[in-house]
């Protein structure tokens, strides 16, 4: 998630950078220009607007991964890593990606997969006994994706299945 | 939660409310809205009358606006309307002085006061007649008002402005005599239904698309006035009675339809009406017959446009606790509709144009407005529909929601999730409310409505509507 909102910003400030350039230029050279300035102008624009463009691309996904974290159905902890440096106690983690899974998609750290939007609907969930398949796709184009997890005990197995069934219509398979 | 204490209505309180409204009216139309009174009154003194004209109209658009603003109960009604009768009669009784200053902001205050008491009658034209009924009750309103109008023109045009004005203010005396009949008490008045109350479902949306459609259709109206008009000037034996016959008569027609016909189809009449009154304008001569032929087909057409947004006007003072407000605001949009088509016209006839480029001007101006029609007519449909269903559909029991939702077909394609946000938008809530119904937030109810149209093939929540209405038994009949 701060990845993809590191990625926001990071195009924001590139767009705001050209943006700002073009502007500097625009004010500190004066009609008529010359032609190497309008070169560098539509340069300028040209960037501002591919920033523009991938900054908005960014937003959306940053939309679309708030939404799978305000509406999540199964939150899958990663395998903590801890380590001590030395007799020191302290550990500290290493690695490790939490992944959300929801209505809308998955998150998985900076990536996500969405489905239930675009026209790309959740088709067969499975739940194993450690792991979670979920299949998705458009009409042309169908995928998958297991998810590796922890062991559920019964309680939490009818939990997440009847979840996934309220939410998203989809009466996951349980497997062994 | 509705009682009908009649079958019929109470007959009573709707004669009385009829007849309260067509003297008062009766004296609207003959005097102070461009009426013979007024012309010939002037006529008499020499007087330029369209200020005057214009000032009464605007000053009857500000009352009728206004009215239902202050207006907001039955008991304030009547006791309006009660006093503004009073007023204007003393009012009208300054024009038998002859002519003075007091003549403009006698006419201006009338206008205003008449205004605020049509919005104002609002609560009796609810109380009086049950839903359904109600375009028979505007019918009967305007064509006997019509009907004493022509004859106090008749009486001011042939006989004496004066003694016309005096036939108006007996008018407006009569009113008061009935006007003491009808009920003031919100319990006692023979309401056969308890309005809705708390309804989230508001009529700002459909009232003001209602408004727009009336405004651009009621150009026509005023443009007729000013263009059409004065080139018959020198039929007075003629216009002075005939005028008013098509409308009264279009009126009594589209009244007296069966139940079952569907009206709508009589709007593309009134259009195609509109427009040959304005091309046989252009190509006949100046004749009596010719008259007959131009002013039947346009007062043919008002009657039935006026017929039309009178009685939608009637359906949707169930929906408001405040009637005045909905009938005054509705009406007030016609006024405003005449207002600006009697600006154009005054503004194509001052502007010296020859007699046919003046009548194609007007043409224009109708075809852009017979253009804008169609379109406009569908949504307005599609708006009332809307709101009639998710009015009688936010108001049955959650279980008989739930249960009415599961018998419909295509439904099965959603999820338990999509359907509860799918009832709570047939309900006719925001987003906002349902996020908070559901404990998610706005932007999560936008993604869920954004799918659950994409899933049913559909792109708005009248579509919705209009799905679930498709299906038999899907919902109860109002």
């Amino acid at each position: 998630m701060k990845t993809i909102e590191r990625r926001v910003r990071f195009w924001a400030m590139l767009f705001c950078s050209a943006l700002a350039s073009w502007v500097i230029l625009l004010v500190s050279c004066f009609a008529p220009w010359e032609q190497g300035t309008l070169i560098v102008s539509l340069l300028l624009l040209s960037c501002s607007f591919i920033f523009a463009v991938l900054m908005w691309k960014a937003y959306q996904g940053l939309k679309i991964a708030r939404l799978i974290l305000e509406n999540q159905l199964l939150c899958i902890r990663p395998a903590v890593v801890m380590k001590s440096e030395g007799d020191a106690r302290s550990y500290t983690q290493k690695g490790g990606l939490a992944v959300y899974v929801s209505y809308f998609g998955i998150l998985l750290g900076s990536r996500i997969i969405k489905f239930n939007q675009d026209g790309i609907r959740l088709r067969a969930v499975e739940i194993g006994p450690d792991s979670l398949l979920l299949t998705y796709g458009d009409g042309k184009k169908t995928e998958s994706i297991r998810l590796l997890r922890a062991f559920l005990n019964q309680n939490e197995m009818k939990e997440i299945t009847e979840k996934f069934r309220y939410e998203t219509g989809v009466t996951p398979l349980i497997t062994d | 939660m509705t009682k009908f204490p009649l079958k019929t209505g109470n007959l009573n309180e709707r004669v009385l409310s009829v007849v309260v409204f067509s003297l008062l009216f009766a004296w609207v139309l003959a005097f102070p809205f461009e009426g013979q009174i007024l012309y010939a009154l002037t006529g008499v003194y020499q007087i330029e009358p369209h200020h005057m004209v214009f000032g009464a109209i605007a000053a009857q658009l500000g009352g009728l606006f206004l009215g239902g603003f202050f207006i907001k109960t039955i008991r304030a009604a009547k006791r309006f309307i009660t006093g503004a009768v009073l007023f204007c009669i003393a009012l009208s009784a300054v024009f038998l002085l002859g002519p003075s200053v007091f003549w403009l902001p006698a006419l201006v205050a009338g206008s205003f006061l008449s205004g605020g008491s049509v919005a104002a009658w609002g609560f009796y034209f609810r109380s009086g007649s049950r839903k359904g009924q109600r375009i028979k009750t505007a019918a009967d309103g305007l064509a006997y008002s019509n009907i004493l109008m022509i004859l106090l023109n008749i009486i001011a045009v042939y006989i004496s402005p004066e003694l016309g004005l005096i036939g108006a203010m007996l008018c407006l005396v009569l009113a008061l005599v009935f006007l003491r009949k009808l009920p003031e008490d919100d319990c006692t008045s023979a309401s056969p239904f308890q309005v809705q109350q708390g309804s989230p479902v508001s009529m700002a949306k459909p009232l003001a698309f209602l408004c727009l459609f009336v405004v651009i259709i009621t150009i026509n109206s005023g443009l007729m006035y000013q263009v059409q008009g004065p080139a018959f000037s020198h039929l007075k034996w003629l216009t002075g009675w005939y005028w008013a016959i098509p409308y009264i008569a279009a009126l009594m027609i589209v009244r007296n339809l069966p139940e079952k016909t569907n009206r709508s189809y009589l709007l593309y009449v009134a259009i195609a009406m509109i427009g040959f009154s304005f091309i046989f304008f252009w190509v006949l001569d100046r004749s009596a017959p010719s008259y007959l032929v131009v002013d039947t087909l346009m007062l043919g057409a008002c009657g039935i446009y006026d017929l039309f947004w009178w009685s939608i006007l009637g359906e949707m003072l169930d929906f408001e606790r405040n009637a005045a407000k909905i009938l005054g605001i509705g009406l007030s949009a016609n006024v405003l509709g005449v207002l600006l088509g009697g600006t154009i016209g005054n503004a194509i006839t001052t502007a010296g144009l020859s007699g046919s480029d003046a009548t194609l001007l007007a043409l224009a101006v109708v075809c852009v407005t017979l253009v804008l029609l169609p379109p406009l007519h569908t949504h307005l449909t599609m708006l009332l529909k809307t709101h009639a269903f998710l009015t009688v559909f936010s108001a049955l029991p959650q279980q008989e929601q739930n249960d009415r939702m599961q018998r419909v077909a295509v439904f099965t394609v959603l999820s338990q999730r999509e359907m509860q946000v799918s009832a709570l938008l047939l309900q006719g809530k925001t987003y906002k409310v349902i996020a908070g119904e559901l404990f998610i937030s706005e932007n999560t109810v936008k993604y869920y409505v954004k799918n659950i149209y994409s899933k049913l093939h559909i792109q708005s929540r009248a579509q919705l509507i209009e799905l679930v209405s498709k299906q038999k038994n899907a919902i109860p009949r109002p």
